[in-house]
């Protein structure tokens, strides 16, 4: 499983991530296209710990909606994990196929079902991926859909210490984190997801927030600003204040016009303030707006809690 | 970590059968003899991974543990890394408390407690001056060599986990099962687990199946020690030992299973039916627990023969005489 760094071409750079640089690849012998994921080594903390973390859940989870990890170089200053190659990211792909970024309902369903399936495989993993964004959802030529980059990614149901100099979009972020909540569950991608979903709709994201403030006044414009009655326990959260600007929830409708009656119940059953009301991953894909693309497979999904 | 063992890497990669897992380690050993005879390692007659040296290298884990104030969970993942390694790298080739150090560093990445390189360093030259390096890079060289070793697999599910379950299981279900565990019944099969990682236990059943067996022991075991001492003098230690597991140790425990059966119906034996009860209704694989239990109870028998010194001695002269 551990290669040889010579095996691999390094081609152009994709991307510089929280605490990696990619680059795509060429396998020298079969001439194959991977990501190269490259992270320096500091001889003064070994291999870091979201490098050690990323790889041992990558390699628990076996998943078509989530991408592969095929192997892992070690050399003397630095550690590359070659992850499978796909040609675009969902952001490149609303750019290139959308119409003005929106794209046609038949792919939005296909892209939620698919991105559905791999959160629902890493959550019965007890894995968060806490950084969902079009950016890290892969798309192949094929129409398959990927979950990517797990260097936030963590195994739920352990306390951690939060990072505080990462710079990451907030426009994903669920209002109980930008609120201060360290008692992160998998509802927090599950809000990313409506987000996402939201996003593909319009071509525009939904809540493009400069701040952390900035971030939760767009969510309430839309959402409506919280209070005890609606949120009961929200004004309990760290970065609670009592003097917000009181908007009303808007009719989501409004925003996409052109989605179904179906569709917008399931986004809005992503996109629930309070963390306990939204959806799972699971139920989600129960969602009557799936039934048509349901496959024998999704009729039932086990809860591996009761195998 | 996961709640998902049935479709983990450990049980996909890392679960052996006795018979596998036999021919791994005969396949190391023949690697072994191989290096020495082509002199890329010495031959030191009296090092081998037996029961004695597993027992020692329990021990150290155990103590740098403590000094490092680590949780009980992370301690047994790196039970576990050194289990792993050493089926594919022989005690000849490496420093065992560089091994031993580097596998709770990486533990507790893994379990998310993350330990300063510096610390873990700094805690294992003090307990083991001599055979512990002041440079770090050695331990960060030894931690690609130990994930490496394991195939990158890193995340594991250990048996703590199922004995909660289990017991909120039985008290939830009280009505069905007439059966709870009381709180030192917990702890002593909660010490039962954490001694079991000197065992091949872990490679070969599932967790639930050593969290089963150790509540069986317990059960067992109180009953039994409980019409000891009604026979003997009175005494107020209510509490289990470990040491008394070893009186237990003449009574062959898979037909122990049976004949309890149908011994006379105190307190302890309705206990253990009921237990037994349980364990049928929810289909549990009880030949993997006969099996568990006898090799839990074999370890105490060994440990009562265990000699430290020896383990200590033999190992001072190969990492001393390199």
């Amino acid at each position: 499983m551990v290669g040889s760094s010579s095996q691999f071409q390094q081609l152009e750079k994709l991307g510089e991530g929280t605490y990696a640089t990619v680059y795509k690849g060429r396998n020298r012998t079969t001439g194959a296209l991977v990501a190269l994921k490259e992270i320096n080594l500091d001889s003064e903390e070994g291999t870091p710990s979201t490098a050690i973390r990323e790889i041992s859940l990558m390699k628990e989870l076996d998943c078509e909606n989530i991408v592969t990890l095929y192997d892992v170089i070690h050399t003397e200053n630095k550690l590359t994990l070659v992850f499978e190659h796909l040609d675009k990211d969902l952001k490149n792909y609303m750019e290139i196929h959308g119409k003005n970024g929106a794209l046609d309902l038949k792919t939005v369903k296909s892209f939620m079902f698919q991105l559905l399936k791999g959160i629902m495989f890493c959550h019965d993993n007890r894995v968060l991926h806490r950084d969902l964004k079009p950016q890290n959802l892969l798309i192949s030529h094929k129409g398959e859909l990927k979950l990517g980059d797990f260097g936030l990614a963590r195994a739920y149901g352990i306390p951690f210490n939060t990072f505080s100099n990462e710079v990451v979009t907030l426009w994903y972020r669920a209002p109980d984190v930008l609120l201060g909540s360290r008692a992160y569950t998998t509802s927090i991608d599950i809000w990313s997801a409506g987000c996402i979903f939201a996003e593909m709709c319009t071509g525009k994201p939904l809540f493009p927030g400069a701040a952390n403030d900035d971030q939760l006044l767009k969510i309430f414009r839309l959402m409506g600003t919280p209070n005890e009655r609606t949120w009961p326990g929200v004004s309990s959260y760290p970065n609670f204040k009592n003097n917000w600007q009181i908007f009303v929830p808007q009719d989501l409708r409004l925003l996409i016009p052109n989605l179904d009656n179906m569709g917008l119940n399931l986004l809005n059953s992503l996109l629930q303030m309070r963390p306990e009301s939204r959806i799972t991953a699971r139920q989600a894909l129960q969602h009557p707006w799936f039934h048509e693309l349901s496959t024998p497979l999704m009729h039932h999904l086990p809860d591996p809690q009761y195998q | 970590m996961s709640a998902n063992f049935w479709n983990s890497t450990q049980r996909e990669k890392w679960q052996f059968n006795r018979q596998s897992l036999l021919d791994q380690r005969r396949r190391l050993l023949i690697l072994e003899k191989k290096m020495i005879q082509n002199g890329f390692i010495k031959d030191y007659p009296n090092i081998n991974y037996d029961s004695n040296m597993r027992i020692y290298l329990h021990n150290l884990i155990i103590k740098l543990g403590r000094r490092l104030n680590i949780r009980q969970v992370a301690l047994a993942t790196a039970e576990i890394y050194v289990t792993r390694f050493l089926l594919k790298v022989s005690l000849k080739e490496i420093n065992v408390y560089l091994m031993v150090t580097t596998s709770i560093y990486v533990a507790c990445k893994i379990e998310e407690t993350p330990q300063h390189i510096r610390l873990v360093i700094s805690e294992a030259r003090n307990l083991w001056p001599e055979y512990i390096p002041s440079d770090i890079s050695k331990l960060a060289e030894f931690e690609f060599y130990l994930i490496e070793e394991m195939d990158l697999y890193l995340l594991l599910h250990h048996p703590y986990k199922s004995l909660i379950q289990i017991k909120d299981f039985l008290n939830e279900n009280f009505d069905e099962y007439q059966l709870q565990l009381t709180s030192s019944e917990l702890q002593h099969s909660w010490s039962l687990l954490n001694d079991s990682y000197i065992t091949d236990l872990h490679l070969l059943y599932p967790p639930h199946i050593l969290a089963l067996s150790s509540i069986y022991i317990t059960i067992v075991l109180k009953k039994t020690l409980n019409s000891i001492r009604s026979d003997t003098v009175e005494s107020n230690d209510k509490d289990l030992h470990i040491d008394d597991l070893i009186s237990l140790t003449n009574n062959n425990p898979s037909n122990e299973i049976n004949t309890n059966l149908d011994s006379k119906s105190d307190e302890d034996t309705i206990k253990i039916n009921k237990f037994m009860n349980f364990l049928s209704r929810n289909h549990v694989n009880l030949d993997q627990v006969v099996e568990s239990v006898q090799d839990l109870i074999n370890l105490y028998v060994i440990w009562n023969r265990y000699n430290e010194s020896n383990v200590k001695k033999a190992l001072q002269y190969m990492l001393l005489n390199r």
